[in-house]
């Protein structure tokens, strides 16, 4: 029976990196347990993509230590480290190989033997849907097909800890499916640790999320038991006269704890517990105003919630 | 393994880029044909106007006898293999004559005064007596012009001195150091055109790794198991392979074209080999410095500008002095290697010299190119490989 540190695939330990006065990871700490799937979620300019480029040895971090199954990682002397995978955020194929030249250049840049270099790459070409574009060069194929082919790539010398840096952007949904199926396959088997800013494909897939912001860790645990940090399974909307919402805060304030409910334009959404009761005196309220009630809306909370509630609703970039 | 397998890479993404492919094969080729075509093969018969105004006032003797066997003998000066060495065109107009060498229409213009055929009798018979006299009109912008004069002045004096009985002061006489045959302009041009065959590895080299930066493989490299050395290895042999293949084609169109070589093709090809590795270096350093396709055909060209300008391939340059090692003088623009390169392909093509004799050179380039090898990785390594 494997022991607590012998399941550790990834620990990363106070890595911290600065650009100038820029800080944009902050003493960052996480374990990713061998065989789950981890979202790594944060908005535009959290730091995912610097925490992931230093938990693949693309980017030296300023402190902190990183450990892939219990050995040290170290930036510039662990190139090639087998173990890990990674498709990038930007699509990065060799335009000019076909599909199955490139897989089996990937394959073989990880010394994989000539025949066991193709048949990888045959495999990854019928899982990703590839197998008929296989002879075709890559600057010839759909982005969606290029998307496929990026994560093929990372994954050709069947690494035990892959990284997916937004997997999904550019997909149509037929391809969402199809990946999404795929990395669901390797569940169990390889450690996949993904950044996505598609909150549903996270919830559907990741067995942990971990949110981080301004390059610091927020929070880093299962989708339902984030749900329940956030303080209710479920959600009510009142939905009043347009931008009329704001009038109903001072009355609610007195009502419900701070950071369980907020106005947004004609809606005033409640997600503390007990907020069915808290629902009859809120309604009291609008009546008492003389606002015009267009409707109220119980919903279930989604990691989007979590998610904006943790982060705010601000734009980053 | 990995070598060999980003070998196979960078060879079939040359041929894919089949333009760049194309440029750096036909390049050199297409400009030793038109090197060719513009000299043509022929050895050069220097244009030279007589303007004769012997002929119309010497009213003594046969009338300008002296003048007319001077015209006839430059006429008759041939070079070894029997070609003319002088076109010659007799003009009245003096003033024409001196606009067409302005114009390079005409290399030389030499006038014939009135009694220069009384001159030169009088000067037979008494050797106190005024010499007679020619006037050149010459560009001494024009190296043909100065060519021009110094054989066309040659083949006076020796005919003025055959006719009055006088003594030349000197005797000289020429040993050939090269094959003996006939030289033309378009022979002299064909080292350096072979070398511009070689530098034109410059732009696939660099296209070779600027690209991988540029569209981001670099990441996959750097994640991979393949090092810089097995990197920088495979774009080596491919680009050698690659500038062998140019060097050989330009080599058969300055065959076509007549040329002879005085030495081998193998001494050639091993010259040629090291010189690309040199070139490549070259690529490797300058790749360093640039991110994008883009920055490559643009900032890369000033580079190649350097290499094929000073390298001599387009004109002979000043020789500047650096330093004396065994022997052998070394100057400034031999920190290029394409200009030992050119050095040596001279050596062999036009005097025969074997790998022995160009050891020096071979030395050099080597010495070089390992030189910007290891400056070139290094600032590759920093600039794009760093973590």
């Amino acid at each position: 029976m494997a022991t607590h540190e012998q399941a550790i695939a990834l620990r990363v330990d106070e890595i911290s990196k600065h650009f100038g006065d820029l800080v944009a990871v902050d003493r960052l700490s996480l374990d990713v347990h061998r065989g789950e799937i981890l979202g790594f979620l944060g908005p535009n300019g959290a730091g995912k993509t610097t925490a992931l480029r230093m938990m693949c040895g693309l980017l030296r971090p300023d402190g902190g230590t990183i450990e892939i199954n219990g050995k040290p990682l170290v930036p510039g002397r662990s190139r090639g480290i087998r173990e890990i995978g990674v498709a990038p955020q930007n699509l990065v194929i060799w335009e000019t190989l076909t599909c199955v030249e490139q897989l089996e250049l990937a394959a073989r840049l990880y010394d994989q033997p000539p025949r066991v270099a193709r048949a990888r790459a045959e495999h990854l070409l019928e899982v990703f849907g590839l197998a008929d574009k296989a002879r075709r060069l890559g600057k010839t194929l759909s982005g969606g097909m290029q998307r496929r082919l990026n994560i093929a790539l990372g994954l050709v010398h069947e690494p035990e800890l892959l990284f997916l840096d937004e997997p999904q952007a550019g997909l149509d949904p037929q391809s969402r499916v199809l990946v999404r199926d795929y990395l669901q396959s390797l569940r169990g088997t390889m450690t996949i640790v993904i950044t996505t800013h598609d909150m549903e494909e996270a919830e559907k897939l990741a067995d942990r999320v971990c949110i981080i912001d301004r390059g610091k860790l927020l929070v880093v645990d299962t989708v339902a038991r984030l749900k329940n940090h956030l303080g209710a399974s479920q959600l009510i909307e009142v939905v009043v006269d347009a931008g009329a919402s704001q009038s109903l805060l001072p009355a609610v304030a007195k009502l419900a704890p701070p950071g369980t409910f907020v106005a947004e334009g004609e809606k005033l959404l409640l997600t503390s517990t007990g907020s069915t009761a808290l629902l009859a005196r809120v309604l009291d309220e609008v009546s008492r105003l003389g606002l015009h009630l267009v409707g109220v809306h119980m919903r279930d909370a989604t990691l989007e919630d979590v998610f904006i509630g943790l982060t705010g609703r601000r734009l980053r970039e | 393994m990995r070598t060999l397998a980003y070998l196979k890479k960078t060879f079939l993404e040359n041929l894919r880029e089949w333009k760049i492919l194309c440029l750096a094969l036909v390049f050199a080729p297409a400009f030793v044909y038109m090197m060719y075509g513009y000299y043509s093969a022929a050895t050069p018969s220097y244009r030279l106007l007589v303007v004769n105004h012997d002929i119309q006032i010497d009213l003594g003797e046969p009338v300008g006898a002296e003048s007319e066997t001077l015209v006839r003998a430059w006429r008759e000066a041939a070079h070894p293999d029997g070609s003319p060495v002088f076109a010659i065109i007799e003009t009245t107009d003096l003033a024409a004559a001196r606009a067409q060498v302005k114009e390079r229409d005409a290399d030389l213009v030499v006038v014939i005064p009135a009694g220069f055929s009384a001159a030169v009798r009088k000067y037979g018979e008494d050797r106190s007596a005024p010499p007679a006299r020619l006037t050149n009109y010459a560009d001494e912008r024009n190296l043909r012009g100065s060519m021009a004069m110094a054989m066309s002045d040659y083949v006076a004096f020796s005919h003025v001195a055959e006719r009055t009985g006088a003594d030349m002061p000197l005797d000289v006489s020429v040993t050939s150091l090269g094959s003996g045959r006939p030289v033309s302009d378009f022979d002299l041009f064909v080292p350096a055109l072979l070398v511009l065959a070689l530098i034109m590895v410059l732009f696939t080299a660099a296209t070779s790794l600027i690209k991988e930066v540029d569209k981001g493989t670099m990441t996959r490299l750097m994640l991979s198991r393949l090092r810089t050395s097995e990197l920088l290895t495979a774009v080596s042999v491919n680009q050698v392979f690659l500038g062998l293949v140019a060097l050989t084609l330009a080599y058969l169109a300055a065959l076509s074209c007549g040329y002879e070589s005085a030495g081998s093709l193998p001494a050639l090809l091993v010259v040629g080999a090291a010189t690309t590795l040199g070139v490549v270096a070259i690529a490797v350093l300058i790749s360093a410095f640039l991110k994008s396709m883009f920055e490559l055909l643009t900032v890369g060209v000033f580079p190649f500008f350097v290499l094929m300008f000073f390298s001599e391939c387009m004109f002979p340059l000043p020789k500047i002095r650096a330093l004396v090692i065994a022997g052998h003088t070394l100057y400034v623009n031999d920190i290029l290697p394409t200009t030992l390169c050119v050095r040596a392909f001279n050596k062999i093509l036009s005097f025969g010299a074997g790998l022995g004799d160009v050891g020096f050179e071979l030395g050099g380039i080597l010495v070089l190119t390992a030189g910007y090898f290891a400056l070139g990785t290094w600032l590759f390594n920093r600039r794009h490989q760093r973590v």
